[in-house]
């Protein structure tokens, strides 16, 4: 109906227009007055935060916690430093025999494998030969 | 309401300008903190604030071009802050739809527009923030759509377009409610 809807309209612009009209209590400027130099307190402001805010910072605190017993934990067990780590170089199994030359072989293919790069190919050649001939490893199981 | 000169410019204003100043724009102070609040006490305590943080910055005040202006851009902020995130009122609460009227037309009219201010209230608090809160300043009447626009940081046309879609949306849901109620 048209004339209902114009008296909602009325209605509904009076209902706003007195949504906000409201007045400072009596004192209540002299009051004001009288804390405005307090600042507010950081401590209660802090006291104030949201629910979600203060299960985020115990959790952060949980995980520092526990990454930090975590590390003293793991501090006994010193890890190897691969360049503090002396090269023994050992053959695979008692039987087994290496020549001068195969430790030669293995050690500069550990230690330093470009050097091979700068040996000559007459050099190289007979240290390949040297090491593959003079081995004394069982060949495989003799019947 | 006149804004008051302040006219001490680009220095911290003696304790008569401060004080002048708080007593001219107390009253558009309360009303922004109640109108985003809905409380007095927590309206009181939100203009506490904002005063506080005022008096901090207070060297500013006799800088700015418009001091009213300021306050209730730090009123809007300090309310805002303290505003609840999560509404604790329903919208379905009983009583939701207004109850039939009395027999004397007078008394009618009251308890009708009382219900209505209820129901508003309501609803408002439902609307969606982007069309909630320049309709909450708009119904301090001391605000134009300008300075609702300088509080929000949104130009002045998109003041008064979310106002109006905020009316809208109000009168539609009030309009249902009422329908209901009268069946």
């Amino acid at each position: 109906m048209p004339g209902e809807a114009h008296d909602l309209d009325a209605r509904l612009d009076r209902a706003l227009a007195n949504y906000s009209n409201v007045e400072p209590p009596v004192g209540a400027v002299e009051r004001w007055l009288a804390h405005a130099a307090e600042a507010p307190t950081p401590g209660a402001r802090f006291l104030w935060l949201p629910a979600p805010a203060w299960a985020a910072i115990a959790f952060a605190l949980l995980l520092l916690l526990s990454l930090t017993w975590l590390h003293f934990r793991r501090g006994d067990v010193t890890q190897p430093s691969l360049a503090q780590e002396r090269m023994v170089i050992r053959p695979v199994s008692p039987d087994v025999q290496l020549t001068p030359e195969q430790k030669q072989l293995i050690e500069l293919l550990a230690t330093d494998p470009g050097k091979l790069a700068t040996m000559t190919p007459e050099d190289l050649e007979k240290l390949l030969q040297k090491a593959g001939k003079n081995s004394s490893a069982p060949s495989g199981p003799k019947h | 309401m006149a804004a008051v000169p302040i006219v001490l410019s680009g220095s911290i204003p003696d304790e008569a300008g401060w004080e002048s100043a708080v007593w001219v724009h107390a009253r558009l102070l309360y009303r922004i903190c109640y109108a985003a609040l809905r409380n007095h006490h927590d309206a009181e305590d939100a203009v506490q604030e904002t005063l506080q943080r005022a008096w901090k910055y207070r060297h500013r005040l006799t800088a700015v071009e418009d001091p009213a202006a300021w306050l209730a851009r730090i009123a809007w902020r300090v309310a805002k802050s303290r505003r609840p995130r999560v509404l604790t009122v329903p919208l379905d609460l009983p009583g939701a739809a207004p109850e039939p009227a009395s027999h004397e037309p007078a008394a009618d009219q009251t308890a009708s527009d009382h219900q209505l201010r209820l129901l508003l209230d309501r609803h408002i608090q439902h609307l969606p923030a982007k069309l909630r809160q320049p309709l909450l300043l708009s119904t301090v009447e001391e605000l134009s759509a300008r300075e609702i626009g300088r509080i929000l940081g949104i130009p002045e046309a998109s003041v008064r377009t979310r106002c109006l879609r905020a009316r809208r949306l109000l009168r539609e849901k009030l309009e249902a409610v009422l329908h209901q109620g009268g069946r």
